[in-house]
């Protein structure tokens, strides 16, 4: 009974728990960070490893609408964010906190999210089985 | 405890970070506890281990060596990102001819490969560590 009740709890914290976090916590338009993160997720959804994203702190920036790259010459990661979704990454966790550190709403991201509480976070961060954090 | 199987992820330059010394450090532990390094894999900064014309003062530990000869006496593998490295001018005969290039410098035991590598050894192994 309790063997059974054990498995079935395991089976529905497996559909729900990754393989991989991605961790963003660098803001846009500085180093290739962004860029090697996104590469790596999308790499590792083609190898279907249940594969999420995770913006923390002044990683949300990433998501922000209105970025200008070409300005700084740059070639930004907007296209490949808005590319998740044919690459079967569609679990994206925003830091609820940072979005209000930075007066952001969810209206003004490039993606739909989820916003997380602390509690919400810590509960993916600690059942995922990698963290990546760029 | 059960011997485990260990990815290694290295993200941080050597010299500038300390994420090749303690990843060699770590590796050596595992080995030497009886735990497998099943793969070693090179990423962003990292991939500059791999510079076979580093020349740093003789009296300083050579990381670049260091690997290699942790690598020989292990059969590991040193697999680096190739777009990470091409990125930092890190690259092989090959991809010297493809790119027109007059030089190379790809150090001996390394490997230019992709991110599948990485999320292979994720993969495959009890725990991935990354050294940044």
């Amino acid at each position: 009974m309790n063997d059974s009740l054990n498995t079935a709890k395991k089976t529905a914290a497996n559909e729900t728990n990754f393989d991989l976090l991605v961790v963003f916590t660098q803001p846009p338009l500085t180093a290739s960070f962004p860029k090697e993160a996104l590469d790596l997720a999308l790499v590792s959804s083609t190898f279907e490893q249940r594969t999420g994203l995770v913006f923390l702190g002044a990683g949300v920036l990433q998501l922000h609408t209105m970025q200008q790259p070409d300005l700084l010459n740059l070639k930004g990661t907007q296209a490949m964010l808005k590319a998740l979704a044919l690459y079967d990454i569609d679990q994206v966790f925003v830091e609820q906190q940072a979005l209000l550190d930075y007066n952001l709403t969810a209206a003004e991201l490039l993606l739909p999210v989820q916003i997380c509480n602390s509690e919400q976070l810590q509960q993916h961060l600690a059942t995922s089985r990698n963290l990546l954090t760029f | 405890m059960t011997d485990k199987t260990f990815t290694l992820n290295i993200c941080g330059a050597p010299y500038a970070s300390s994420a090749p010394l303690s990843a060699l450090r770590f590796a050596k532990a595992a080995l030497a506890a009886g735990h497998t390094i099943q793969r070693v894999f090179f990423y962003q900064e990292g991939v500059m281990l791999a510079n076979a014309l580093s020349c740093p003062p003789q009296d300083e530990i050579n990381l670049t060596k260091a690997w290699q000869t942790l690598a020989t006496a292990h059969q590991l593998e040193l697999t680096i990102c190739v777009a990470a490295a091409l990125k930092r001018g890190i690259v092989d005969a090959k991809e010297a001819a493809r790119f027109g290039l007059a030089h190379h410098n790809l150090a001996e035991g390394f490997v230019l490969t992709g991110l599948g590598q990485l999320v292979d050894g994720m993969a495959n192994a009890d725990r991935t560590v990354t050294f940044s």
